[in-house]
Formats: C-alpha cells, structure tokens, sequence
C-alpha cells in the first residue's frame, strides 16, 4: 500500500518519528532506526564534552533518515530560534522541532513562545514542526504562522500515559486539514500508538518508551507495525460500535432441530 | 589568554583561530557548531577568525532527544 506521510513536500515512507535520546548504546538506537523503518529522527544539541571524546551519534543514523533538531532547553522563543539557526549551521539540514519549555514539573510546552519562533524559523527558511499543548486556536496559529505539522502531546513528555489529551486531539485531527497531525510524547505502548492513529493521526513520535524497553529494538518494530496497522485500520474506515450483540455467522440454515 | 569555553574557563595560546581551538580539543568537524560571543561562526570562516582574550566560546553537536 503507497500511503506516503508528506511533510513540507517531502514524501515519507514511514508513519512513525524515533526520538534518540536516553537509548542504552547507540548500537541498539542504529538497529531501532533500521527495524522501525522510520524517515524521521529527533536530536538535540547539547555543549561538546571537552573532556570525554564522545562517539558522534551521526554516524549511526543512517544518511536517508531525516534529522528533525529540536529546540530543547529553549525556555522562550528567542532561545528556540538561537538553538535551530545552530542546527542549520551543523549542516544537517534545516528541520527543526520547536520546542519550547518553561516549566520544569510537567514540561508543558508554552504554546505562545512556541508560535512566536515559529513564525521567525519559517520566514527563515525553515521546516518546523512545532511541539504544542493541544490547543485549536494555537494550532491555527501555526498553520498561518507556516508549520510544516502540529505536533500536540498525548500526555506528558516519557510519562508512558498514553492519549490523556484524546479529545483534544480528536479537535486537532478534524480541524486541522492543511499540515500533518503528528501525536508526540507520552505515548507509552503500541497500542497507544494504534489508537492514535485508528483516530486518524498523520503519524506519532515516540522515544522513551522505545529507549527504556528492555528490548529497544524489538519495540521499535513493535511500535512501527501498530503505526501502520492503526493507520490501515483509518482507511479501512472501522465498523461502528453496538450496545447489543450481532450473530458473525448466518442465522440460517442452522441444522440442530 | 583566559577565554570561557562551553561554560568554563580554558587557557588558549594567543592568536589561535575557531579551527585550531577545535583541534586543540581533537574535536572533528562533522556536526558541530561554534559560537563565539553568541553569534555563530560559519565553517567557511573558522580559519579567518582569531580568538581573543575573555572570548565566550561555545562548542556544540548532536546528541540523542525526543
């Protein structure tokens, strides 16, 4: 089935974003990235280690997988545009999650901050994909402001909660026609990832609940098959649900009389 | 010279360009960014530009996120 993601013209193959961080080792994050499948990855910048000669994580994500930089440790809008002007610079291209965050119990993204970046990063040039609490007139925001995707949170960050915004999203989702509906953290389990896109998500982002599986790489897979069968199940448009019971087999022709 | 880089302070020798800071450190080029008193340094520029004194260097690459 070609059913493509296309985010900012760019055609994917895959329905499912990998975040990289808190992977066990880098050679389990190359085998997740390669047994999911997925197109589109998640990094941060941090300051260079002077002391320890870190192994560099480009060198295991393979070179047709795109690098979505987010903008973490961005408390304000100005700190997000400081951060991607940097991730241009790096040279690997010019998507850039923007993220921005204020509040250090529940990482709550900051929906204004995030709009004002976004509105600087795409009259810069760049694709964003701004982070959001999942909220219509923000979203709308975006999409003026030149979003690539809305990505509004299922529960909050490495939580493992699942679709606590469900409703909300559900808004996002039939509202928001013109850019992709990506569904990013809390997304604890497979199933999780399928019902938000049985609901009619564009694609979800997971990360720590791939890293801190005990089996990173089997749940990468894991995560990838319940994003395409929940994606499937959309477009196979779902039988509605029933209070009372329907026989699956014929009510004729039975033969214990 | 005394400069801050990447929020502590270093001994650099005087007259030391944006790459030679980098080698000094055995730090590759793939990946990286360098900023110097907030504003970034093209990598077509980090020969030309000389470190100076109480200069704000900071060195920064990829690393695992969500």
């Amino acid at each position: 089935m070609d059913d493509p993601l296309i985010i900012a013209g760019e055609k994917l193959s895959s329905r499912f974003l990998l975040g990289t961080g808190k992977f066990k080792n880098k050679g389990d994050l190359k085998n997740a990235i390669v047994y999911s499948g997925t197109k589109v990855v998640t990094v941060a910048l941090r300051r260079i280690d002077l002391l320890r000669n870190e192994d560099n994580i480009l060198s295991y994500i393979p070179k047709d997988v795109i690098l979505l930089t987010n903008t973490s440790g961005a408390r304000n809008a100005k700190e997000a545009v400081r951060i991607a002007r940097m991730a241009r610079e790096a040279g690997y291209g010019n998507w850039i999650k923007i993220e921005v965050i204020n509040d250090s119990k529940y990482l709550l993204p900051d929906n204004a901050e995030t709009i004002k970046a976004a509105e600087i990063l795409a009259g810069e040039g760049f694709i964003v994909l701004p982070y959001i609490n999942p909220d219509l007139y923000a979203a709308r925001a975006l999409v003026c402001a030149g979003a690539a995707a809305v990505m509004p949170l299922g529960s909050l960050i490495g939580s493992s909660q699942g679709l606590k915004m469900k409703k909300m999203i559900e808004i996002l989702i039939e509202e928001i026609s013109e850019v992709p509906v990506i569904v990013d953290a809390g997304i604890g389990r497979p199933s999780q990832a399928a019902e938000a896109m049985e609901m009619g998500a564009d694609a979800v982002l997971v990360n720590t609940a791939i890293a801190n599986a005990r089996d990173s790489v089997l749940m990468a897979e894991a995560f990838a098959l319940s994003v395409k069968a929940g994606r499937m199940a959309y477009l196979a448009k779902m039988a509605e649900a029933n209070n009372a019971a329907s026989a699956s087999s014929p009510l004729l022709g039975l033969f214990n009389d | 010279m005394r400069v801050a880089i990447n929020g502590k302070f270093g001994e650099l020798k005087e007259g030391i360009n944006v790459e030679n800071v980098l080698l000094n450190y055995k730090i590759k080029p793939e990946g990286i960014v360098v900023e110097l008193n907030q504003k970034i340094i093209k990598r077509d520029e980090w020969q030309k530009i000389v470190i100076k004194e109480n200069d704000i260097i900071e060195l920064i690459s990829f690393v695992g996120g969500g």
